[in-house]
Order: structure tokens, then sequence, then C-alpha cells
């Protein structure tokens, strides 16, 4: 079995999988980040 | 207010995160691969769980948006809404994994499989419960709406689950090997168990900060609506009743 | 004190929508020619030779059918105001009468639509006439499921913002067994085989479509 050619594979969806863990993970921490600052400067 | 914003953002679940995906990462790499699907049978370790968090997520935006109907507080919503956030994250993330697995196993991207069809439509229509959410800035009415969509949308899940496997076994019979077999081996079976519960995990901890970004975005939208400030603020200037001299 | 009976009140609700079709004629002066031109778009784009036309033109119809039927049931999403809505909410008409009145005037549009369209695909597509008996069925059940799916939805968005782009988008995934069940009834005839199953799920999904409609509507006219 051609494994080099696999693990290809299965690097590009690990990479495509955590990246976009990472990306969401901190497009929520962003949100809060700026929500809370914006709570900040109203009061 | 003071009960929607937390002194304190807590910071344990992007610990947990971090370390349920790291634990779904080694065991997914040290697993001996599969006799058939060789190296390849190692993205079923991300795919199957995100697939699960998919439906665990919409299940918990159903139940969120009856018990929304039914005490009208609006935590329960905003519960809905977070959930339902995560789990149009995780469809995306099983149907981009999916078809990865797909192209790397059978070299195409995209089968009119029943359950990928599914996904796909699945996707969609949670899509829209969020585009719906973004229509009214009233909480009560908002909660209202999407609360019924939540449930209309489940109601229907199962009408079109039954519907595209009629209508693809109908015509062509399935004719993918489906590789979580039953024959799957035990280390195997139990790496998936485990990748599944740390994505679990993974979910719990991400539905912590999510639901607290949900009470912050409330927070700002009642601060909006009650703080009122000027209307035009520096572009106001006092009249000039000098008469240009 | 007299009441009036909930099917009166839904055939006030659904004279008002039709005399207000008649006034602005949006459902035959717009929906209908722009799913019209939408047929004449199609072999334009994918090639005119006829086997190929034959092939894909009731699928075409009923797609058609789906994505720009829902238009006729998003009306009330732009036609009707906030202050149009408080005032049938307090002459105190049932709100499950009010979506019912909704439904029965969209179906009624819908029917109309979808033997116009029937008739250009015929024309554009000279599509075989194999089991055009069951069309009158399959048109009235694809009717009442669309009207009843885009009713719903309609209310569900209310008057918000974007809402006539939001209901096409709440809808079109949704109405995937409706499409499925129509386009695989013909499918099955062309087969020789029973078309049952497919109008016995057009049903169920016609009747849970109905009960969530009906139970919902008290709590979507509140907000």
């Amino acid at each position: 079995m051609d494994y080099a050619y696999q693990w290809n594979w299965v690097m590009f969806g690990y990479g495509v999988a955590y990246a976009a863990l990472v990306v969401f993970a901190s497009s929520i921490a962003v949100r809060v980040t700026r929500a809370r600052r914006r709570l900040g400067e109203e009061t | 207010m003071a009960t929607l914003v937390q002194k304190k953002s807590p910071v344990w679940p992007w610990i947990v995160m971090a370390i349920a995906g790291l634990v779904t990462f080694v065991a997914a790499m040290t697993v001996p691969p599969d006799a058939v699907q060789g190296q390849l049978s190692r993205i079923m370790y991300v795919h199957v769980p995100s697939a699960w968090l998919a439906y665990l997520s919409f299940g918990v935006t159903m139940i969120a948006s009856g018990i929304y109907l039914w005490k009208r507080d609006l935590e329960w919503d905003r519960r809905a809404h977070a959930s339902a956030e995560i789990g149009v994250f995780f469809t995306g993330l099983a149907i981009a994994l999916g078809m990865i697995w797909g192209k790397s196993t059978w070299g195409t991207w995209w089968t009119w499989d029943a359950r990928l069809t599914l996904t796909a439509i699945m996707f969609f229509v949670y899509l829209g419960y969020l585009a719906l959410r973004r229509t009214t800035d009233d909480m009560d009415a908002r909660a209202k709406r999407a609360a019924v969509m939540g449930i209309l949308a489940i109601v229907q899940i199962p009408l079109v689950h039954f519907s595209v496997i009629w209508w693809q076994t109908l015509h062509q019979p399935p004719s993918i090997i489906k590789p979580e077999g039953p024959d799957m081996d035990t280390v195997m079976v139990l790496t998936l168990l485990t990748a599944v519960a740390s994505f679990t995990v993974m979910y719990i901890a991400m539905m912590v900060k999510r639901v607290e970004l949900a009470r912050l975005e409330d927070a700002v939208l009642i601060a909006e609506q009650t703080n009122t400030g000027p209307a035009a603020g520096e572009a106001v200037v006092a009249p000039d009743l000098s008469g240009g001299a | 004190m007299t009441r009036t009976s909930f099917w009166t009140q839904a055939m006030a609700i659904t004279k008002r929508d039709v005399m207000r079709e008649r006034r602005s004629g949006e459902v035959l002066w717009v929906t209908l020619p722009f799913g019209a031109i939408a047929l004449l778009l199609i072999p334009i784009a994918i090639g005119t030779d006829r086997p190929t036309l034959r092939a894909i033109g009731v699928g075409m119809f009923w797609v058609i059918v789906m994505l720009f039927g829902v238009l006729i049931a998003v009306r009330q999403a732009h036609t009707e105001s906030q202050a149009q809505r408080d005032v049938v909410a307090l002459t105190g008409i049932d709100p499950a009468a009010g979506y019912v009145g909704r439904v029965i005037a969209s179906f009624m549009f819908l029917i109309g639509f979808e033997v116009v369209l029937a008739v250009v695909t015929v024309a554009l597509y000279d599509v075989p006439l194999d089991g055009w008996a069951w069309m009158p069925l399959v048109m009235v059940l694809v009717g009442a499921g669309l009207s009843l799916l885009g009713t719903l939805a309609a209310s569900i968005v209310s008057t918000g913002r974007s809402a006539s782009a939001l209901v096409p988008l709440l809808v079109a995934p949704l109405s995937v067994p409706l499409l499925i069940g129509a386009t695989q009834t013909f499918e099955a005839l062309r087969l020789g085989r029973s078309s049952l199953t497919w109008t016995l799920m057009m049903v169920i999904v016609i009747l849970l479509l109905a009960i969530a409609g009906v139970m919902s509507a008290r709590t979507l006219q509140e907000s």
C-alpha cells in the first residue's frame, strides 16, 4: 500500500479539521472580548 | 443586566478544548491502521465525532427551544442559539472531512449517498435558523420565532431523512463499502469512542463560552436600547446666531 | 354574544388575500412571468437538443415550482405591515384561523401557478405525457405542502429584516420531501412501479405541516 500518499490525505484532513476548530474557537474569543469592551464603554 | 455579565471570563473551557483536541489527535495517530482502508481510516476519528456533535447540537437546540416556549426564560433561548451555531460548524466540518475522505478513498468529492445528502440539507436548515435570528433585535420576538423554527427543523429531519433514503434505495443500491462496518477491530472501536467522548467534552466547553457570548451580546443589545445617547453627536453644532459677522 | 366560527374567520382572511391579489396582481403579473422566464432560461444555458430537454423537463418543472412558488407564500412577509398585523390580532381572529386562511389563499394561487407553468413546460420541453392523469393529484399535494410550509415560514420570519429573502432560504431545504415525492411519483410511473408510497409520504408531510402551523400560530402572533 502506498503509505506516503495516504498520509498526505490524513494530514490534509487533520489540517483542515484543526485549523477550522482553532478559527471557530478564536471567533468566539474575539466576539467575547469585543462585547466586553463595548459594555465597558457603555457603562 | 448584572446577571448577564460575569465578572471574569472563564478560562478553563479553552484549556479543556485544547486537551480534548490533543487527546483525539494522539489517539487517532497512534492507533494501528485499518486492514482495508490503511492510513486513510484515521480521518474517521475526526469525521465521526463531528457528525455526532452535529446531531447532538441540533438535538440540544430543539430541547432548549421547547423549554424556552414552556418557561419563557431567555437563558434557554441563548442555549438553543449557542448550540445551533456550534452544530452548524460541526455539520460543515463533518461534510468537509467526509468529502476529503471520499476523494481519497473512492476518488470523488461527492456521492449522492443518502446520509451525505441529508447532512447537507441539515446544514442549510440551521443556517436558515441562524439567519432568522439576525432579522430582529426584539429579544422576546426573536426567541419565540427561533424556538418555533428550532422545533420545526427537527420535526422535518426524519421526513427529509426517509424521503432521501427511499429516493436513493429505489434507484441505485448502496455501492459504497461503509468503513464503519460491524467487523471493526476492538482497538479501533475504543479509539473511536475516545474521540467521540473527547469531542463531546469539547462541545460542552464550547457551549460554556458560546452561551457566555450570547449573554454578552444580549447585554450589549440592552445597553444600546436603553442608553439613547446623542442622536448625531459631533455632527450637531449650535446654530450660528452672529449673522456671519 | 355571537362568536364567529373558525372557518368563517379563515375564509375572511382568504377573501382579504384574494382581494389584495386582485388589486396588486403580484402573483399573476410578477411571480408567474418570473417562473416562466426561468423555464425559458434553462434550455438556453444547457443546450436545446430535444432528448436532453425531454429528460429534464419534468424535474425542472418541479424545481421551478418549488423555488418560485415560495415567492407566492412570501407575499405576506412584505405586504403586511406590523400595524396591519396588530389590527388583525386586535379583532380577535383566532391566529390558527388566520394561518389557515392565508394557506388557502396561497394554495389557490399556487395551483394556478402550477397549471400555467405545466403548460409552458409541455410546450418548451416537449415532455412525454406519461402518467398525466396523476398530475392533478400531485399538483394539489405539492400546492398544499408548499403553501403550508411557505406560510409557516413567512409567519416565523414575520416582518423582520430581509424577510422576503429569508423565507425562501427556510423553505427550500425543508421542501425536499415534497420535491422528491413529486418527481419520484412520475419516475415510478415511468418505470411501471406503484407511486403510492410517494403519495403517502407527501400526505404525511402535509399533515405534519398543518399541525405545526396551527399549533405555533398563537406563539408566533405574540412575537
